[in-house]
C-alpha cells in the first residue's frame, strides 16, 4: 500500500514537471489545462458530490479521466474540450460568472438543464448538451466506481462505502452454507466503512 | 497448399466441440480462430475491463481498432462502430469464444420451444416458425454437452423440463442468500424455484476442481478453471488426438470453390497478416451468428452470387438475441453475501402459458453485480447522478435484488446482418451491417415478464420494487441467433435439420446461428447440443476419405 502511493506521488510529480496544459496556467494534468480542470472538478462533484464520503474529485476522478482520455476514450477527447468550454460559456450567459465559481444550487441548476439539454444552443455548435453530460456522467462513474488500478477511486474508497469487502476475499475455501429459515436473513456483519 | 479433411472456422462454443467430435473420430482438423488464445493470468478481474463492462476494454476480443461494424439506426443512418461502442453486438473472439467468460447457465430449451408456430401461431409482421427438430432428437446430445463440458444443477423441483435420461453429473452449489429468499417466497406463491444448471464444477470434475466462489464470474475467465468452457475441456481434447491444429489470430475472409461450383476450401489471413489458402472436403462454420452470417455473404462467386446458401435471401435474417426484462427490489436488510457466482435459483413458471403471450422466459436472480454495474439501476424519481444518487447506492448497494429473464423474441424478417458496401476491417473484410429492430409483441411478452419478477419480490419482502424493460432496438449481442435459419425448405431457410447448408452439402453452419427461435433461455447448451448432432451426422457420412452426405 506504501509503496503503491510513493510510486503514485512520483508519478504525479514527474507530470507536474512536464506537463504545462494549453490553457497557459500550469497544470497538473496532461490534457486538462488549469481552466478546463476548474470547470471538471466543480461538474465533477455535482455528479458525485463530497457528503460523509469524498466524492469524485476527492476519488481523484480528475486523474482518471485525464489518464483514460489519452487511451480507452480517446475518442472523446474533442467533446471534453468543447463541452467543458461550453458549459463554462453557458455559466458566463446565465450567471456571467465561471462555471467553478456558481454556488453549488446554481451549479446544480445548470447541470439539471444541461442533462435536459436546455442550454443556449449557439454554445454548444454540434455537441448536444445532453450527450455530453451523458458521457461525463459515464466515465465519473466508471472512474469513481470502478477500480482504483486505473487511477480513480482512490484507496477504494467508493467500494468500501457501499460495502463490498476489501480487499476481496480470494480462493474462499471456508464454504459459507446458509442457514436455513428466518436466520439466514439476518444481515451479515456490520458494513466497513471508511 | 495444405490440405485437410475438415475446417472448422471459430474455436467457440459450437467450433470447439465440432472440431473435437471430427478429430477424434481420425479426421485432419484446422480449427481456425480469429483470436487469441488467452489465459485467466492475461485478464485479470478488472471490473471496467471485462466482456460484461468494456468500458476500457473486452479482453477476450475481438481487437478494438482492426474490427469495425456497421449498425444502421431507425432512421436508416449508418454510422461505424467499434466494439466497445452501444450497438456493436460482441460476444467475443478467442479461444472458447463466449465460452471463456460467459455465466456459464447450461439451459436446455422445453419441447415447446423447438414448436413455436404450432404453439402459438404466427404473430403478424414474424417469421416465427417450428424446428426441423424435436427436443427429442437433441435430448442425448444435450446430455453429452451435461457430461463432457460438465454441468451442476438439480433439476428434479421443476417439473417443467423435458424428459431426460439421466440427472445432471453434479449437484448444485450451495444456495446463496438471494437464492433462500427468492425461493421460499415463490413456493409460497405455488411457483417452482430450483438452483440454475451451471456448467461450472460444483465438485471436483474431469480433473477440474470446483468454484472457489469468487466475485468475478460473468464477464471473466475462472482462474482455477471450475467453469467449463470448450478451452478447457473439448479444445485440449481435440489437440490430444494429434489430428486437429489449432491456429488463432487466423480470421477466415471467404469459402472457395472449385470449377464445378463445389466448396473446396477457405481463404484466410494469418497471425502475421499473410493471406492463406487451404483445401478441405467439410468446411464448418462456426463463428457465431453475426460473423457465421458475414462469412457466408462474403463467399461469392459465379456459383453463388449472393453469397453461399443465400440463393433465397435468408443469410443474415431474423437475427435475434434475448430480451431481458424483470425487476429490481429494494430490502431492508442485507441480501448480499459476496459468493459467487451469484446467480442461483431459477423459476420456468412462466416460459410459456401465459395467457394472451406467445412464449415468455426463464426467470433468475441475477450474477453478483459489481458495483459499477449498478449505477443505472435506481428507482423511479431517484435522480441517476448528485447526493441523492450517491446516498442511495451506499444505503442500498447490499440490498437490492435483481430477477431477470431472457424473453424469448418474436423473430423477424428485417432484424438483419448483411455486408456493407463500403466498410472494410483490417484485412481489407467487407464488414457486417447490422439493421432492424424487435417485434412488438417482443417487447409486451418482456412486460409480462417483468410484472411477474416484480411479485415475486414483492412476497420475498422488498419494500420497494421497479420494472427493468428494454427499448426496441435489434437485439443480438451475447445471446445472438438466427441468421442461418435451419428448416426442411430451401427457400425459407438456410440450412437442414444437420446444419448442411441447403446447395452446398459439405458447407456447415454449426452455431446459435441456426436456431430457429432462440427459447426463453441462455442459449449455449442447445448451441453444443446442436453441435454434436451435427457432428454426429458428418461422422456417419464421412467415407474415411470423403464426404458423402446430401
Ligand atoms: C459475458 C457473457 C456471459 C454469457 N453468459 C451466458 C450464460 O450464462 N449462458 C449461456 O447459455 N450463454 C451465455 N453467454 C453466451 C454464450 O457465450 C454464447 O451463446 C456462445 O458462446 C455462442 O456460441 P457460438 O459457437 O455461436 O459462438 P462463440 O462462442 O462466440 O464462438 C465463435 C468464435 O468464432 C470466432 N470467429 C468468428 N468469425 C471468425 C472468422 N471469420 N475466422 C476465425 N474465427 C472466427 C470468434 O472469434 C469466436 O471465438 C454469455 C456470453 C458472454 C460474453
Ligand atoms: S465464481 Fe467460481 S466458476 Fe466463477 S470465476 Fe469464480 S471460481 Fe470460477
Amino acid at each position: 500500500m506504501k509503496r503503491r502511493t510513493l510510486l503514485q506521488s512520483a508519478l504525479s510529480a514527474a507530470v507536474l514537471a512536464t506537463s504545462a496544459g494549453c490553457g497557459g496556467a500550469r497544470s497538473q494534468y496532461r490534457l486538462f489545462s488549469a481552466t478546463e480542470a476548474d470547470t471538471l472538478a466543480a461538474l465533477l462533484n455535482q455528479i458525485i458530490p463530497d457528503d460523509e464520503t469524498p466524492g469524485a474529485v476527492g476519488a481523484n476522478v480528475i486523474r482518471f479521466l485525464d489518464r483514460h482520455l489519452a487511451r480507452a476514450y480517446v475518442g472523446h477527447r474533442a467533446a471534453y474540450r468543447k463541452g467543458l468550454q461550453a458549459l463554462e460559456d453557458s455559466a458566463h450567459a446565465v450567471y456571467q460568472r465561471s462555471f467553478s465559481a456558481l454556488r453549488f444550487e446554481e451549479q446544480e441548476a445548470l447541470v439539471e438543464r444541461m442533462e435536459k439539454g436546455d442550454l443556449p444552443a449557439e454554445l454548444w455548435g454540434d455537441l448536444p448538451p445532453r450527450e455530453f453530460f451523458r458521457t461525463v456522467r459515464t466515465h465519473s462513474m466508471q472512474g469513481y466506481y470502478g477500480d482504483p488500478r486505473h487511477g480513480g477511486n482512490q484507496d477504494a474508497l467508493s467500494w468500501r462505502a457501499l460495502g463490498v469487502p476489501h480487499p476481496p476475499v480470494r480462493g474462499r475455501d471456508d464454504y459459507y452454507f446458509p442457514k436455513q429459515g428466518a436466520a439466514a436473513m439476518q444481515p451479515l456483519a456490520d458494513r466497513q466503512r471508511p | 497448399m495444405t490440405t485437410y479433411d475438415a475446417v472448422v472456422v471459430g474455436a467457440g462454443a459450437g467450433g470447439g466441440i465440432v472440431a473435437k467430435e471430427l478429430a477424434a473420430a481420425g479426421l485432419h482438423v484446422l480449427l481456425l480462430e480469429r483470436g487469441k488464445a488467452v489465459t485467466p493470468a492475461d485478464c485479470r478481474k478488472d471490473d471496467l475491463r471485462n466482456q460484461r463492462t468494456s468500458a476500457l476494454g473486452a479482453p477476450f476480443g475481438p481487437d478494438e481498432n482492426q474490427n469495425p461494424r456497421v449498425i444502421v439506426d431507425g432512421n436508416g443512418n449508418s454510422k461505424v462502430i467499434r466494439v466497445r461502442d452501444g450497438g456493436y453486438n460482441n460476444n467475443a473472439a478467442c479461444v472458447g469464444g463466449g465460452t471463456q467468460s460467459y455465466g456459464a447457465m447450461a439451459w436446455r430449451f422445453l419441447p415447446k420451444d423447438f414448436r413455436m408456430k404450432e404453439t402459438y401461431g404466427v404473430p403478424e409482421g414474424s417469421t416465427l416458425d417450428d424446428w426441423p427438430i424435436t427436443y427429442d432428437d437433441l435430448e442425448p446430445f444435450y446430455q453429452m454437452a451435461e457430461e463432457e463440458v460438465g454441468v451442476s444443477g438439480d433439476m428434479t423441483p421443476d417439473p417443467f423440463h423435458g424428459p431426460r435420461k439421466k440427472p445432471l453429473p453434479m449437484p448444485p452449489l450451495p444456495p446463496t442468500k438471494e437464492h433462500l429468499l427468492i425461493e421460499s417466497a415463490a413456493r409460497r406463491m405455488g411457483l417452482h424455484p430450483f438452483p440454475i444448471p451451471m456448467l461450472r464444477n460444483s465438485v471436483p470434475y474431469n480433473g477440474r476442481p470446483p468454484c472457489m466462489r469468487c466475485r468475478w464470474c460473468v464477464g471473466f475467465a475462472c482462474e482455477v478453471n471450475a467453469k467449463g468452457g470448450t478451452q478447457n475441456t473439448v479444445i485440449p481434447a481435440a489437440l490430444k488426438t494429434g489430428n486437429c491444429h489449432l491456429e488463432t489470430e487466423a480470421i477466415a475472409s471467404e469459402i472457395t470453390v472449385d470449377a464445378s461450383g463445389r466448396p473446396n476450401g477457405l481463404i484466410y489471413f494469418d497471425g502475421n497478416d499473410r493471406r492463406q489458402q487451404v483445401r478441405a472436403e467439410l468446411l464448418v462454420v462456426s463463428g457465431a451468428a453475426i460473423e457465421s452470417a458475414r462469412l457466408l455473404l462474403n463467399s461469392r462467386s459465379r456459383f453463388f452470387p449472393e453469397g453461399i446458401g443465400n440463393r433465397f435471401d435468408w443469410v443474415g435474417r431474423n437475427l435475434q438475441g434475448h430480451t431481458y426484462s424483470g425487476a429490481t427490489g429494494l430490502f431492508d436488510f442485507d441480501t448480499y453475501d459476496d459468493l459467487g457466482p451469484g446467480a442461483s435459483v431459477a423459476l420456468c413458471d412462466y416460459n410459456h402459458g401465459n395467457p394472451g403471450l406467445a412464449g415468455g422466459a426463464l426467470l433468475c436472480n441475477e450474477f453478483i453485480r459489481l458495483p459499477i454495474q449498478a449505477i443505472n439501476d435506481f428507482p423511479p424519481g431517484v435522480r441517476g447522478w448528485g447526493r441523492e444518487h450517491k446516498k442511495f447506492l451506499r444505503d442500498y448497494y447490499r440490498r437490492t435484488v435483481g430477477l431477470r429473464g431472457p424473453t424469448q423474441e418474436i423473430p423477424v424478417f428485417d432484424a438483419r446482418v448483411q455486408v456493407d458496401p463500403h466498410v472494410k476491417d483490417h484485412w481489407g473484410i467487407p464488414v457486417p451491417r447490422m439493421s432492424g429492430g424487435k417485434h412488438p409483441h417482443t417487447l409486451e411478452i418482456a412486460t409480462a415478464m417483468a410484472r411477474k419478477a416484480e411479485l415475486i419480490l414483492k412476497e420475498a419482502g422488498a419494500t420497494r420494487t421497479w420494472l427493468n424493460i428494454p427499448g426496441q432496438g435489434l437485439s443480438g449481442g451475447q445471446h445472438q441467433a438466427g441468421t442461418c435459419r435451419m428448416g426442411d425448405d430451401p427457400q425459407s431457410s438456410v440450412v437442414n435439420r444437420y446444419c448442411q447448408v441447403h446447395g452446398a452439402e459439405n458447407v456447415f453452419v454449426v452455431d446459435g446461428s441456426v436456431h430457429v427461435t432462440n427459447g426463453g433461455f441462455n442459449p449455449v447448451l442447445t448451441i453444443m447440443a446442436i453441435a454434436y448432432w451435427a457432428s454426429d451426422y458428418m461422422k456417419r457420412e464421412w467415407n474415411g476419405t470423403r464426404f458423402r452426405g446430401a
